[in-house]
């Protein structure tokens, strides 16, 4: 639900960060976002799987479909080499800038 | 590649993957939704519902999706591609014998046709230099009862110029010799280009620098002495400064205003063995003005035409109305006109007389070539079928691993692909190497501005042909063991022996035998003319000999004229000037003899004369043929021929004596058969009235002019002529190059207005004469040795694939107590048997041509048995040596191992 209050931008990262230990297909992406975010970033089906076929076509995750752990054939996805490299620079750029952000606020707060 | 074209449609597929994946992720929450305890039914609403929220969610994901799923596509046919690339280097890698082998000689066929695509390009088809609108340009050849003439009748041209058709403009030419510069500068020789005023309006030429000729300079001969010079002879003699124009020229003696220089490169429109170097105007020309002058005669042939067309007229256009014309002019003039009409051509580097015969010649060459790159192909198709049968069995097993059959074709395919590719750069790179060290002139083509660059035309042409040679040589083997007979590759039939290495590979080794035969016989009979002609039939010494004529260029003596110089006739009392020359020349240090004449063994300039022995009028009104030359004393010592009977030319033997004669033996033989020549007497046939020559000596067999023709020789004095015209020979042991200072300086001082003579070695020009018997042995001899190569690889070839195919057959004959020595035997009269028929249809195919060629060959006969003998050896030996290697081997056959397996 909150997917329109993200970043630009900041929604992929957090998908690379999803599947950053090992493949996920769409669903289970969603669903561990909602469940590590608390439901505050819970995307729909649309910014999901734009954001999913985005990712693939600037070749920092790949699709593949397999079968999920009940049988049914669903596609996941997985890092490549790039998203891998992509995801820890917009880590620390995310890190960075948090830190910025804070040190503002709490600056404010005192 | 497939798989690249059907990516085109993926557009549906990409939407239902995407589909699928979306349905996926519902029954995905479905599955959730029931394990959180809510009823099936309402679960599926749930979802169904949370699915449209995020509506457009197919949209959205759509175009990423189809992105995607056509590089994904598009990969895989790539990767295909990668990994068939990769598996065809390394069969390359696995016999890099029989690649080298393959790529090179497909370099060699790619490399010769594109060297002569090339050739051509630059000879025939690249435009005239300095001229525009060459497409509007169009020849006009008289004809008369269906003969084609090289000149027009200046009044016929005249009536065209003046009648209204299709041509925008129409110009008339002359070309003539002139002797350019003052008494106290420089003077040279040059081709002078006596043009009407429209001349470079109707070529196209824009002046570089100046004007063209204006009508007015065409009226009246010297009210208006203007000249227009090449871009050359501005640069050579005015050190191209534009100052040029006003300046004053003395050509011929008259001052002539220098108005206009020339485009660069522009020289005339003809592909003539000169150059022009000037242009004046018709006018201008010495014959212009006579009251006689033929320029104004219908009967006789003066100027050339070149004619432009309006925009919008075609060449049929013009030639209709040019028929018209001259179909006027036969009415009013049938006394000259008779029978006389015109065609229009468009213009074309080559004189429209000609052209047919010049295609015809440039065909054939192409031809020729392409036949050699067929052979290449053939030669490959046989090596590739062959090593498809030892590949057999990989196949079969690739085959049945489930490779498609569309897969296998495909790898066959690249493997002839890659090869054409590299072959075909390889063959490109020579030929831009080798023809970036030829020039026109080197092989005796003198049209103007004609260059051997590569082209883009030559690039495209020689991919082509690459593409289609690998076409021809990979897809008979890619058909035929796309699909082998599985059973039978799996179960070890190869080496078995049967139909498969044979027929095909059999005909295309003995074609190529063959003509690598017929062009060796030719090369070594051509050969054989040569230097039958350099030893015994020419009968002079040419080593030593020096000529030093008055030419500008190309491969022609040019003699000089010393009443066109203002110099008195010997009838006037004018010997001074020879007699001068003579002596001077004969103070030159290191010159041991020295003569004045009209030509010269093997010169090319021969004059002929029908002459009889006097008294018998009527019983031989015929008359025998001669070639007859005009020298002063001291030729024979300097062409080296003696004499064998009386004596040679004297001084003595002016106008004031009655005339004499040198004759050769043969000339004796014919018209005195068993007398004594001396003081016999011969006439002129037709010549009523003429004192008749006297015999005073005789010489052996010496050279005619023409290195094809081998007539009785006549020699007169120079000086019994009313008009002598000559050029300088001399005999001198010192080097050609450091006499050429000395001999000019002789020549000025007997006048600085003589023109400056060309010095050169005599072995120069009997270089030109046999320059025809030289490109034969070289065109056949090399073609023959290369041809001789890819057969000789192509026997290696067959055999090698027959002594494979029989090792069972041969392991059981040694078996059975063979000897290592009739095996290789057997072989080896295998391959000559294969060769045989070919060598036999090659050598009457020889013996045919020089039947043809023998009245342009100079003592060559169709049967020379030398030549027959040693083209004969040489090929048996090459075809004994290429299969010698697998002869051996097969000879080294275990029999257990035969039997056992290959």
């Amino acid at each position: 639900m909150a997917g329109s209050n993200l970043f630009t931008g900041t929604l992929d990262l957090l998908m690379l960060q999803a599947i950053k230990n090992g493949p996920k297909h769409g669903y289970g992406i969603g669903k561990w976002l909602a469940e590590r975010t608390e439901g505050e970033v819970d995307p729909d089906e649309g910014a999901l799987y734009s954001s999913l076929h985005r990712l693939e076509r600037k070749r920092q995750i790949e699709g593949d479909w397999g079968e999920t752990e009940n049988g049914r054939r669903a596609r996941f996805y997985s890092l490549t080499s790039k998203g891998r490299k992509t995801l820890g620079k917009e880590v620390t750029r995310w890190e960075r800038h948090a830190r910025a952000v804070f040190a503002v606020l709490r600056h404010e707060e005192q | 590649m497939k798989r690249i074209f059907r990516a085109r449609d993926f557009q549906p597929h990409a939407d239902q993957d995407l589909s699928e994946e979306l349905q996926a992720h519902l029954e995905l929450k479905v599955d959730d939704l029931v394990k959180q305890g809510i009823p099936e039914e309402e679960a599926r609403e749930v979802a169904r519902r949370s699915m449209e929220r995020g509506q457009g969610a197919h949209a959205t994901a759509a175009p990423h999706a189809r992105t995607n799923l056509r590089r994904r596509l598009l990969l895989g046919g790539v990767e295909d591609f990668v990994l068939d690339l990769r598996l065809t280097l390394r069969t390359f890698r696995k016999s890099p014998g029989f690649w080298a082998v393959s790529v090179l000689s497909l370099a060699v066929g790619i490399g010769v046709n594109s060297a002569v695509f090339t050739a051509i390009h630059g000879v025939w088809f690249a435009p005239v230099p300095g001229m525009v609108d060459q497409h509007r340009l169009v020849d006009m050849v008289p004809v008369t009862d269906g003969r084609d003439h090289w000149q027009w009748a200046f009044p016929d041209f005249e009536v065209v110029r003046d009648t209204e058709t299709p041509l925008m403009a129409i110009s008339a030419w002359a070309e003539g010799y002139a002797t350019i510069g003052e008494e106290t500068t420089r003077s040279e020789r040059a081709l002078v280009g006596y043009v009407t005023s429209d001349y470079f309006l109707v070529h196209g030429a824009q002046p570089s620098l100046g004007r063209g000729f204006s009508a007015s300079d065409d009226e009246i001969a010297g009210e208006n002495r203007v000249a227009i010079l090449s871009h050359r002879m501005w640069k050579d003699r005015f050190d191209g400064l534009p100052g040029v124009l006003g300046e004053f020229l003395v050509i011929d003696g008259n001052a002539y205003t220098v108005v206009g220089v020339a485009p660069e490169g522009f020289r005339g429109a003809r592909v003539n063995l000169w150059s022009l170097d000037l242009w004046l105007p018709l006018s201008e020309h010495p014959e212009a003005t006579n009251d006689g002058s033929p320029f104004h005669n219908r009967t006789e042939s003066t100027v050339q035409v070149l004619g432009r067309l309006r925009e919008d007229a075609t060449v049929s256009g013009a030639q209709a109305a040019l028929r018209t014309v001259f179909a006027n002019l036969e009415r009013d003039f049938p006394e000259s006109n008779e029978g006389r009409t015109v065609k229009a051509v468009r213009f074309g580097r080559f004189p429209a007389q000609n052209r047919d015969l010049d295609a015809f010649a440039v065909v054939g060459v192409c031809g020729l070539f392409t036949i050699l790159l067929l052979i290449i192909c053939g030669n490959l198709a046989g090596m590739a079928m062959a090593r498809a049968i030892t590949r057999e069995r990989e196949l079969g097993v690739r085959l049945a691993l489930g490779a498609s059959r569309s897969r296998l074709m495909r790898l066959l395919m690249l493997e002839a692909g890659v090869l054409s590719v590299v072959g075909g750069a390889v063959g490109v790179i020579l030929s831009v190497l080798v023809m970036s060290r030829v020039s026109p002139m080197d092989l005796n083509i003198t049209a103007p501005g004609a260059a051997f660059e590569p082209s883009g035309w030559m690039l495209v042409l020689s991919l082509a042909l690459s593409f289609v040679a690998a076409m021809a040589f990979g897809l008979l083997p890619a058909v035929r063991f796309s699909r082998p007979e599985l059973m039978s590759a799996l179960k070890d039939d190869s080496g078995a022996g049967g139909w498969r290495v044979g027929r095909f590979q059999r005909y295309a080794s003995s074609l190529q035998t063959g003509a690598a035969f017929l062009l060796l016989l030719l090369g070594v009979l051509f050969f054989r003319s040569l230097t039958t002609l350099n030893e015994e039939e020419i009968g002079f010494q040419p080593d030593g000999a020096i000529v030093a004529d008055f030419g500008t260029g190309g491969p022609f003596l040019s003699f000089l004229d010393p009443s066109e110089q203002g110099f008195p006739s010997p009838a006037e009392g004018g010997y001074t000037l020879v007699d001068r020359l003579i002596e001077n020349l004969g103070s030159v240090p290191g010159v041991s003899a020295v003569a004045l004449s009209n030509g010269f063994p093997l010169d090319r300039s021969g004059a002929y004369l029908s002459v009889r022995p006097s008294g018998q009028a009527g019983t031989d009104s015929v008359g025998v043929m001669v070639e007859w030359t005009r020298a002063t004393e001291g030729y024979f010592s300097v062409i080296g021929s003696p004499i064998l009977q009386g004596r040679g030319i004297l001084r003595s033997d002016d106008l004031d004596s009655s005339p004499i004669a040198v004759v050769s033996r043969s000339f004796a033989d014919r018209l005195w058969p068993g007398l004594d020549p001396l003081g016999q007497q011969f006439t002129q046939v037709g010549g009523d009235g003429q004192r008749p020559w006297t015999v005073v000596g005789v010489i052996g067999a010496t050279a005619a002019s023409r290195a094809t023709e081998d007539l009785p020789q006549v020699y007169l004095s120079l000086m019994q002529s009313t008009r002598p015209v000559f050029a300088i020979v001399l005999r001198s042991e010192s080097d050609p190059s450091a006499l050429v200072a000395p001999i000019r300086e002789a020549v000025w001082s007997v006048d600085p207005s003589l023109p400056a003579p060309r010095v050169m070695p005599v072995r120069t020009v009997v270089g030109w004469a046999t320059q025809t018997q030289t490109s034969g042995v070289q065109l056949a001899g090399g073609l023959g040795l290369i041809v001789l190569l890819l057969a000789s690889i192509g026997i290696y070839g067959v055999v090698g694939q027959t002594v494979a195919a029989r090792t069972r057959e041969i392991g059981v004959r040694i078996a059975m107590g063979a000897s290592c020595g009739a095996v290789v035997r057997g072989v080896v009269l295998d391959a000559y048997r294969t060769v045989g028929p070919g060598m036999f249809f090659g050598g009457i195919l020889a013996a045919a041509t020089v039947g043809v060629l023998r009245s342009t060959f100079l003592g060559l006969s169709p049967v020379d048995v030398p030549s027959f003998v040693s083209a004969t050896g040489l090929v048996l030996t090459v075809v004994a040596l290429a299969s010698l290697g697998p002869a051996l081997k097969g000879a080294r056959i275990m029999p257990m191992d035969a039997l056992r397996n290959e």
